[in-house]
């Protein structure tokens, strides 16, 4: 008669799969938000400097107003921003919280093609992520 | 192939559209300065990113469409229903697919301007070339 064991490490491996479920998604956001960053168009560099990611489990972060130089006119202006959604534990963005972001955007796009950018990252991330947290 | 040249080409065969926004559809970023709002509605149209499918034999841009109206419910309108029934699901021996990504947005007011906009975008699938041809075959 043979004895056999064994340990279940379910539990264990889950919360690993967790933990690095929420750095991929944090890593994604990270890359979309630097792209972002560096493809925006910059009067003031309100828009830039409001160029966010936002990670899992994120709370909201309240708009504000600002007043900044126009490196165009050299005018001092006021800019706004709006609040950013809080985000569940299964979801992470990048966002531009300046209030006139979409009119930058449908003139010169740089929100969309970071954030498509960092989807095609994806398989590099999660395999370096996964390492990290020993799922590889 | 450039695929704004093949979406006007599309576009501007389609009477729903025609009839809503005559030949005002351009490819850019802006529209001419001669348009005014009370023209009536005009299409502006452009990429803002996408790919090139991993067989080369497709190109996947993005494309944004700005519906420009002389006001909030025709330019909506031209976003959500006209845009919609001609381009959504079409296919033709360029096109080998359109479909609408997310909902139409707005209505927005130009800031400068003050005129009236909406926004759409569609994920556009262009064949490059045929595969046969490609195959020398």
């Amino acid at each position: 008669m043979s004895k056999n064991a064994f340990t279940w490490h379910g539990k264990a491996i889950q919360n690993r799969m967790q933990l690095a479920k929420r750095d991929v998604l944090a890593e994604l956001a990270q890359g979309a938000r630097d792209e972002a960053q560096s493809r925006v168009r910059v009067d003031t560099g309100f828009a830039r400097d409001n160029t966010l990611a936002l990670f899992p489990n994120n709370g909201s972060i309240a708009g504000r107003e600002e007043k900044r130089q126009s490196s165009r006119t050299g005018y001092l202006v006021w800019r706004d921003s709006a609040a950013t959604p809080p985000l569940d534990a299964n979801t992470s963005a990048v966002m531009c919280a300046a209030i006139y972001a979409i009119f930058i955007e449908i003139r010169f796009p740089f929100l969309y093609p970071a954030a498509l950018a960092s989807v095609q990252r994806f398989s590099a991330i999660a395999g370096s992520v996964g390492s990290r947290h020993n799922l590889t | 192939m450039i695929a704004l040249a093949v979406v006007r080409a599309f576009l501007a065969t389609q009477p729903a559209l025609t009839q809503v926004c005559g030949q005002r559809m351009y490819a850019g970023s802006n529209l001419p300065s001669s348009y005014r709002p009370e023209q009536g509605e005009a299409l502006l149209f452009s990429v803002r990113g996408g790919q090139l499918h991993y067989s080369e034999m497709v190109k996947e841009p993005s494309v944004q469409f700005v519906c420009w109206a002389p006001d909030d419910v025709r330019a909506m309108h031209m976003a959500e229903e006209v845009l919609y029934r001609v381009l959504n699901g079409a296919q033709t021996a360029t096109i080998a697919s359109a479909r609408q990504d997310g909902q139409p947005q707005g209505p927005f007011r130009d800031p400068t301007t003050n005129w009236t906009f909406a926004l759409v975008f569609y994920d556009i699938k262009l064949k490059v070339r045929d595969r046969a041809a490609s195959q020398g075959l």
